[in-house]
């Protein structure tokens, strides 16, 4: 397994251990999977890559079905017998937000109880060891006991707007910047807005019981 | 739509080249120095698109896009006629950005800077997409699916689900995928490329012929005029079995294909089109066979459309949405739907078991 699949299981187990009720929850109600990952799959691209720019033909078969973005997801239904929807996404710098936002929104029209969602990025040392980290939460209409959270409110906005008090405000640069975590300090930051590169903007809004 | 495949720039002219058995495959390709098996390619003179360097894929892909969206607003005017608010974005892709990885790691190699400070935006799937929102203004909600090949079916089916929850009134559902050498020495050595012309469902198949296809569909909640035709509905789902090949008997195609049914609220002698994934491997055509014999019986005869234009990848799921629009709303289809229900059903299974059955009903 590399980097990225070990981190989105190994936060996938977490999520059981911790919030077991919510998960059990989130099968029965056919809870969809919505991975996402603003670089995919570094380690594997980067050894194909390489192999290609360095003509060292053929390419590893192994390398290019872990390249796929999808990979940590379809690695995490198989260990856990997972049969919901699972779907992959590449947002760039919006991407866990603009997963919470789908999501969320999926959930208040009726169309799912419960979302899980699992925000993966790997970092490359120079070494040339690829590590990872990753975050799971459940979203559930009704809020579950377990919740000290709750989702109020997300907006896709067609251009950033001046951050009200109390807002943390992330913004792409050119320079290579981490994507934000959905879950700091064991649990979302109550009110944020993301800006990327081309000057698009999520706000949410959370709140703490 | 407006679309381009390796069977032309046009829905007519990809219809007319299905309906005659035209192959859009071919040897003479831009990569025959790499590769010895046909390929699909876009016809890029046509696209009034000149490629300089096989290698150069993105600007391809972001050349292809862009006069196809463009055309496409020509057309429906959805640029004008909707807020930003109102128009979403969601492109299906799996190699999108490929270019900025490779130059990525060029430098790392070049220059041994830690990898992490090569990253750039640039090699993200995501970038069609920020592009796209780039040159035509869009500043709606936008999302990629790369759930490798069915990426863009995903797409269709979230965007779908958008339209009829109200959080969108329309949305831009874009299939993109164009060749180069990861996917195509990647398949290579997954040793599923067939070096002669593709034989989906055959008893002779030798697996897979890549294509490469861009293609823009809009959704629209309240169309201003006569839609091709609807989404009656779609099921995704996981198969949980193994990366690259389907769990046996085609258990969990057949559940996509049961699914997306009875969502539909039809049986299955309400389809009068199936368009199968049907790669041409051993494996996906073994077991989509059998699932669609057991839900379809033996009557339903499939059209595999991957043998005339090659299987596209990420933009599969939208092009063979548009395939199976165009059949039923061909000539034959229309006779057809005055003794019976016209609807159609298009199969994606991508890798890592993200299986998705979308039914379309023709408006005829």
């Amino acid at each position: 397994m590399t980097p990225l699949q070990k981190a989105a299981l190994l936060a996938f187990s977490r999520l059981a251990v911790e919030q077991a009720a919510a998960l059990a929850y989130a099968r029965l109600s056919q809870a969809p999977l919505f991975f996402t990952s603003a670089y995919g799959e570094l380690s594997p691209m980067l050894r194909i890559t390489q192999s290609i720019l360095e003509h060292d033909l053929p390419i590893s078969p192994k390398d290019f079905q872990h390249s796929v973005l999808n990979a940590a997801l379809a690695y995490l239904t198989m260990n856990q017998n997972w049969h919901q929807a699972g779907f992959a996404f590449s947002g760039g710098y919006l991407s866990a937000d603009s997963t919470l936002h789908l999501a969320s929104h999926r959930l208040k029209a009726g169309l799912d109880t419960a979302a899980i969602i699992i925000h993966a990025h790997e970092q490359h040392r120079r070494d040339g060891e690829g590590e990872a980290e990753a975050e799971a939460l459940i979203l559930g209409v009704e809020t579950p006991p377990h919740s000290a959270y709750c989702l109020q409110r997300s907006e896709w906005l067609a251009e950033p707007r001046a951050p009200g008090e109390g807002t943390r405000v992330y913004r792409e640069l050119h320079s290579p910047e981490l994507i934000p975590w959905l879950i700091e300090d064991k649990g979302p930051v109550l009110e944020r807005q993301l800006i990327n590169r081309k000057g698009q903007a999520l706000v949410t809004t959370w709140t703490a019981y | 739509m407006t679309l381009a495949s390796p069977l032309g720039c046009s829905p007519d002219s990809l219809l007319r080249g299905l309906l005659t058995e035209k192959r859009g495959l071919s040897f003479d390709h831009r990569f025959r120095g790499w590769i010895a098996a046909p390929l699909g390619e876009l016809p890029w003179v046509e696209l009034g698109l000149k490629i300089e360097d096989p290698r150069e894929t993105d600007l391809a892909l972001h050349g292809a896009s862009r006069v196809l969206v463009d055309q496409l607003n020509q057309e429906h005017n959805f640029l004008t006629r909707y807020t930003p608010e109102e128009l979403g974005l969601f492109v299906g892709t799996t190699t999108s950005g490929i270019n900025g990885f490779f130059r990525a790691a060029g430098l790392q190699k070049i220059n041994g800077q830690n990898f992490e400070q090569l990253l750039k935006a640039d090699m993200q799937q995501a970038w069609l997409a920020q592009e796209l929102s780039d040159v035509f203004g869009l500043r709606g909600p936008s999302w990629t699916l790369s759930s490798s090949c069915a990426a863009s079916a995903q797409a269709l089916g979230l965007a779908y689900d958008a339209l009829a929850t109200g959080m969108l009134q329309a949305a831009l559902v874009v299939g993109a995928d164009i060749l180069n050498l990861v996917t195509l020495l990647g398949f290579e050595a997954l040793q599923v490329l067939d070096h002669e012309l593709c034989r989906p469902f055959e008893a002779e198949r030798g697996g897979i012929n890549l294509g490469e296809a861009v293609v823009v569909l809009l959704l629209e909640k309240a169309p201003r005029s006569r839609p091709l035709n609807r989404i009656v509905a779609y099921h995704a789902l996981s198969e949980g079995y193994h990366m690259t090949q389907p769990a046996p008997e085609g258990r969990w195609m057949r559940s996509a294909m049961e699914g997306a049914l009875h969502k539909a609220q039809l049986s299955p002698a309400d389809i009068s089109y199936l368009n199968p994934h049907g790669t041409g491997t051993e494996a996906n055509d073994r077991c989509e066979g059998q699932a669609i014999r057991e839900v379809f019986g033996e009557k339903l005869r499939s059209h595999p459309s991957k043998r005339w234009t090659g299987h596209t990848l990420g933009a599969a799921g939208a092009l063979e949405a548009a395939i199976t629009s165009l059949f039923l709303n061909s000539e034959a289809s229309t006779q057809a739907a005055r003794s019976k229900s016209n609807f159609g059903l298009s199969n994606s299974f991508g890798f890592g078991g993200a299986n998705v059955s979308i039914v379309f009903e023709g408006v005829v």
